[in-house]
């Protein structure tokens, strides 16, 4: 029991953080579509910057210092995938984020070092004992505070006017436009909150975790395991990614930590493999290989003989 | 007064409008007549400006907004119902019909839903939808609502009755004919040219991207051009 308890919280550290990770993505993809690998980038200078701060100007002010330095690595990030010479082809801004993260992870290099940091707690280190396991008051405060994140952009996202705007400009940029919705400056807003949920996870993991910057691109994998697994929709991938943090802190901690990757890429292929299975008609836009004889697509619907459904994989018509 | 002066416009090949001026005034309902490929649509996209000039001037209220973006041209008075459509397919019904509102604040834009979804009581059962699902005609409707609730000053409807049940063509038509009458100018592109003509002032006929005819629309229906080609024996 208190094994499994101890798992557990160790699951829920990494768990929040593949939550706002992998948020910080759908975010970006459902009003910019752009699959931002770069997610990693904030999460780990974030940690970084607020390590190396930390003791010179205090926790809050370092925390600050974090968060402006995300604000200003979105814009940038911003400016690299979604300028005109980027969006003319289809994955050009795939492309140039995943230059971006590329280029923050050897800079993080060249700044931190090879190792990872870790930053010093500025809440009691004191462990605090439930049911027999162990947990750090800094823990509790990420939990606390991932919680918070999460639901403050579910209902930014779900329930706001600025939120049905957001995912409005990319659902149909000229629709959006035509109501008034400027669809740039939705796009710079998906930035920013992707960087924010990237550098709030930062922040309150650094005093419990290390970073470095071969998390850049760890982060960016397991991201996107947890958006593609959540298919790109908000509370889906939320739960997604929690389970995923989960399964791998029980999978090390029952049968090895050295074979943690393999679990949780194993378990993806699994997940992807059922996905595929899945073919509740009208939840998605679907497109089928294999020409005259399979059901068609009019207008983005499919019709009564898709709905029915049958052996060949569903593929996602790429949006405009 | 919705004004383009001399508006050349095209896709990436040769220009398809050459020049084309046309004026619409408060309070009336301009008919914009043409065969299919003559430049109607076109000419609606540069003025709400979804589509950018290569030459010429759009004016709104003696404002230039030939440099503003579409979503500007919204804040200034300018709606349109693209033939198109362009909904949020994967936005609820209401949710699109709600952010139709987006300029506006939270008050005017729940009073105009009121009043929206009086005009079109048939949206009511289907406002949790996505509007993806809907059918053409309703999806039509939709679209008709989502451009009002921005209370425009100037409407562009753009083939507003296609795949509408000729009840709703009617009553849309009527609607539009209302909307004048409140002031608001409206540029009608119709196929139902006979049914524009009676609720509309001032027309003009475009062929290949020129305009050829313009005047009232009782000049319009006399013309023997405009008989032959849209008229026919209808009227
Ligand atoms: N997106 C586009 N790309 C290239 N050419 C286009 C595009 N849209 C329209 N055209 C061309 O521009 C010309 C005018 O088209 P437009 O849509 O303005 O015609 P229209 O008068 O609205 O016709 P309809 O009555 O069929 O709607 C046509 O020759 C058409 O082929
Ligand atoms: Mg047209």
């Amino acid at each position: 029991m208190s094994t499994f308890l101890q798992l557990t919280f160790a699951g829920l550290n990494v768990g929040f953080l593949y939550m706002l990770v992998a948020l910080g993505m759908v975010v970006t993809y459902q009003v910019s579509r752009v699959e931002s690998l770069a997610q990693g980038t904030y999460v780990v200078y974030s940690a970084l910057i607020f390590g190396s701060v930390r003791d010179g100007l205090g926790w809050p002010l370092a925390a600050l210092a974090s968060l402006l330095a995300c604000a200003g690595i979105a814009v940038f990030l911003y400016l690299l995938a979604l300028n005109r010479l980027a969006t003319r082809g289809e994955t050009g801004p795939v492309i140039m984020l995943l230059g971006g993260a590329l280029l923050f992870a050897e800079l993080a290099r060249q700044f931190w070092g090879l190792n990872d940091r870790s930053a010093k707690p500025w809440l009691s280190n004191e462990p605090l004992r439930i049911f027999g396991a162990t947990v750090l008051p800094h823990s509790l405060l990420m939990w606390a505070g991932a919680a918070f994140l999460v639901i403050a952009g579910f209902v930014l996202f779900e329930r706001t006017m600025l939120g049905k705007a957001l995912r409005a400009a990319a659902d149909d940029v000229e629709g959006a436009r035509i109501v008034g919705i400027n669809t740039k400056v939705m796009q710079f807003v998906s930035f920013q909150v992707a960087g924010f949920f990237g550098a709030a996870a930062g922040i309150l993991l650094s005093p419990i975790m290390p970073f470095g910057w071969t998390w850049v691109f760890a982060l960016a994998l397991t991201g996107a395991i947890g958006a593609i697994a959540g298919r790109w929709e908000y509370v889906p991938v939320a739960l997604a990614s929690l389970a995923i943090g989960l399964f791998a802190s029980y999978a090390g901690g029952y049968i090895s930590t050295s074979w943690q990757d393999v679990y949780i890429y194993g378990a993806f292929i699994v997940v992807l493999l059922l996905l595929r299975e899945d073919k509740r008609a009208g939840t998605r836009r679907r497109h089928r290989r294999g020409g005259s004889s399979g059901p068609r697509i009019e207008n983005g619907r499919a019709t009564a003989s898709a709905a029915a459904g049958h052996n060949s994989a569903p593929v996602r018509v790429p949006e405009e | 007064m919705l004004r383009g002066k001399g508006l050349v416009a095209g896709y990436l090949g040769a220009p398809v409008l050459h020049e084309v001026s046309i004026e619409v005034r408060p309070g009336e309902v301009f008919c914009l007549l043409g065969a299919n490929g003559a430049g109607k649509s076109t000419t609606a996209k540069c003025l709400a400006g979804v589509l950018g000039l290569r030459g010429g001037q759009v004016t709104i209220d003696d404002v230039d907004v030939t440099e503003a973006s579409a979503n500007e041209r919204v804040r200034r008075g300018l709606s349109l119902v693209p033939e198109a459509r362009h909904l949020f397919g994967r936005s609820t019904v209401r949710d699109n019909v709600l952010l139709g509102g987006w300029t506006r604040s939270r008050s005017e834009r729940s009073a105009s839903y009121d009043r929206v979804m009086e005009t079109f009581p048939q949206l009511g059962r289907l406002l949790k939808r996505k509007a993806r699902d809907l059918s053409g005609g309703e999806q039509q409707m939709v679209a008709i609502a989502r451009a009002l609730m921005a209370d425009p000053r100037y409407l562009i409807l753009d083939e507003p009755s296609l795949g509408l049940a000729p009840i709703y063509v009617d009553i849309i038509l009527q609607k539009a004919a209302e909307l004048a009458a409140l002031g608001v100018g409206v540029l009608l592109i119709e196929q139902n040219v006979g049914k524009a003509l009676s609720v509309g002032h001032h027309g003009a006929v475009v062929e290949t991207g020129r305009v050829v005819l313009s005047g009232s629309v009782d000049e319009l229906a006399s013309d023997p051009a405009v008989v032959d080609s849209y008229l026919g024996s209808v009227v």
